[in-house]
């Protein structure tokens, strides 16, 4: 007669310690996690609020000297000139645009200046911010002949000519 | 009776909807002590922008040598030397004020990610993918091939060693960030871990660790930024758990670094912003940041603070070096291309450095201030350091570049020296006043001429 077919025995279970062992790490680690934001839930309302942290920071700032913080005097005298010159709002003459192609908005001076491009005649332009400043640029497509675009800022040429 | 691992599992879940819970509370009493961030306290106060002349930053020299992107790069405490690490394989140390290249030491595994001098300048440490945080003595003598040997191995992370720095005045200790999610600190007398901070089953970062800083006013502080999006606190005496976790970033904190008062720290990510949390409160002080419009946003991959702290240099990974005014956070306007036109304007708050002329054509991915703060450099993926030099202690509107061969060491030292004698670079050499005496007039005429100009135009019917 043959013999029956093999059958083997599955192996005997045993107990899960190292899956065991992990998730009470895990869950230990996580407890004391608790513990700790329990604590500083405590201690945050001890503490100062951000204003004085600010004042801290400007008081060190300001007193301590830097080599790299041009110190500039005449900006003064120039500031007032062009506040005077250009008043408010700076030049919507349309023929003193080419002296100024790019803006500057809240700045020391104070002078408006028109857009680099007008979008909506250039049929070139593409109308992404500049990265720089913010100002929607001539165009920073390749075949573009009136802008020249470098990391998506416009300088617009006739300013650049000028000068 | 001891608990299953399914009762485990619910412990588990349990726990981390506590957790989540205490941080959402813990995230609300905060925000109501933000009273104020430090620009609005700042305007409250009625400060003044810094503002730039167009020749008070320039691009003064081009470090080339590596063949390979530059990662990583430290100033000397003094003696104006730069060490920087490339995938080329190599560290260079350089003498910034020649540009000459003192040492070239190549790697045993050139997949190099971090740099450091060390306190004394004696020896430098480098780390990356092999895990390893080596050290080399500059004083050796090189073996038989010419080459520097490693005068230490430090052998212990389980993961890429991303960034290291020595402790400040101790030539001896140092320490390292990994992939591991562990910070390291090492007696390098003995190559073994004093202590670890952090990792599986330890309450630390719960990804990799990109960067460390350690505080300047008191060693044994030092904060981390991981790829968890949050930024630790730690001191060295308790390497159990962080003294302070900082939240508030929305993605990977790639870089670190002190504010120079040691009350404060800043850091940059992957969310695009650079943030200023103060250590004593965990306040988040400050956010700089600038709209990108439809692009995507590029991440902060470097930061380094100016001496007084003033200016934060922050490097993306578009090549764009940003100058925060650390008191203001304002996203100003400039001439765009300085080196093109000289306009009397001052520039604006925020100068991006990466308009400038020669400016890096990669992605940023280290920068450094060195230690009298007079001078920044930067290094990047198109393989070149650049330094500016403030212009205020130089004055020098030329740039310059020096590619001395290594091989010829010698004999570019004599032409070297008498190009910077003729831009006044040299120490001593007294050209300093001569070359401001001549910018000054050419700023003049060129002012002159524009407002001339403008005064026509505005007279025209």
């Amino acid at each position: 007669p043959s013999l029956p077919p093999p059958c083997p025995k599955s192996p005997p279970e045993y107990p899960d310690l190292y899956g065991k062992r992990r998730e009470l790490a895990k869950v230990q680690v996580l407890e004391r996690e608790i513990s700790f934001l329990e604590e500083e839930l405590k201690t945050v309302d001890r503490f100062h609020p951000a204003s004085r942290s600010c004042k801290e920071v400007a008081d060190f700032v300001v007193a301590k000297s830097d080599p790299l913080i041009p110190v500039n005097r005449k900006n003064r005298r120039s500031c007032r000139f062009w506040k005077w010159l250009c008043g408010t709002p700076c030049f919507n003459f349309s023929w003193l645009s080419w002296i100024c192609c790019c803006c500057y908005s809240k700045c020391s001076i104070h002078i408006e200046l028109p857009r680099c491009c007008d979008c909506s005649d250039c049929s070139i332009c593409c109308c992404r911010p500049c990265t720089c400043c913010s100002i929607p640029k001539c165009c920073c497509k390749s075949n573009c002949l009136n802008c020249s675009c470098k990391r998506n800022c416009c300088t617009c040429n006739p300013c650049s000519l000028f000068f | 009776m001891s608990s299953s691992v399914s009762e485990l599992k619910e412990r588990h879940a349990a726990a981390i909807e506590t957790v989540n819970s205490l941080r959402e509370r813990l995230k609300q009493k905060r925000q109501q002590l933000l009273d104020v961030d430090v620009a609005g306290y700042s305007r409250s106060q009625g400060r003044a922008p810094v503002s730039f002349g167009p020749t008070d930053l320039v691009c003064c020299r081009t470090l080339q040598g590596h063949a390979g992107k530059v990662y990583s790069l430290d100033w000397t405490s003094e003696r104006n030397r730069i060490v920087s690490a490339s995938q080329d394989g190599r560290l260079i140390v350089w003498n910034a004020l020649t540009s000459q290249k003192t040492h070239a030491i190549k790697l045993p595994c050139a997949w190099v990610m971090t740099c450091a001098f060390s306190p004394t300048g004696q020896s430098v440490a480098c780390g990356g993918l092999d895990s390893v945080c080596s050290i080399f003595n500059l004083n050796s003598p090189t073996d038989k091939d010419g080459n520097l040997p490693v005068s230490r191995m430090l052998s212990g992370h389980k993961g890429y060693v991303s960034c290291c720095q020595y402790v400040p005045d101790e030539d001896t200790h140092l320490i390292t960030s990994s992939g591991d999610q562990t910070c390291v600190l090492w007696d390098i007398t003995t190559g073994l871990r004093t202590s670890v901070f952090g990792g599986e089953f330890q309450s630390g970062h719960t990804a990799d660790v990109l960067s460390v800083s350690i505080s300047g006013s008191n060693s044994r502080m030092f904060v981390s930024g991981s790829c968890d999006s949050t930024a630790r606190l730690w001191d060295t005496r308790v390497a159990s758990r962080a003294v302070r976790t900082f939240h508030g970033h929305e993605g990977d904190v790639n870089t670190v670094k002190f504010f120079p008062d040691g009350n404060r720290f800043g850091t940059g990510s992957d969310d695009g912003t650079c943030r200023l949390f103060d250590i004593r409160t965990g306040h988040q002080l400050q956010v700089y940041y600038q709209q990108h419009g439809e692009n995507e946003i590029p991440h902060v991959t470097s930061i380094a603070f100016s001496i007084s702290g003033r200016l934060l240099f922050a490097g993306y990974s578009n090549g764009d070096c940003y100058v925060w005014d650390t008191l203001l956070a304002k996203v100003g306007h400039h001439s765009g291309r300085i080196g093109s036109y000289h306009l009397p304007f001052p520039l604006q708050v925020v100068l991006n450095l990466g308009s400038l002329q020669n400016s890096h054509e990669g992605r940023i991915t280290c920068l450094g201030l060195s230690a009298d703060g007079s001078a920044l450099c930067t290094g990047s993926w198109d393989t070149n350091l650049k330094e500016l030099i403030t212009v205020m202690k130089l004055k020098v509107c030329q740039y310059i570049s020096v590619d001395a061969q290594f091989d010829s060491l010698q004999n570019n030292a004599g032409v070297i020296q008498s190009k910077l004698a003729r831009f006044g670079l040299l120490e001593g050499t007294g050209g300093c006043s001569e070359s401001l005496g001549s910018e000054r007039l050419v700023n003049l005429l060129l002012n002159l001429r524009f407002w001339l100009t403008s005064f026509c135009c505005f007279l025209l019917p």
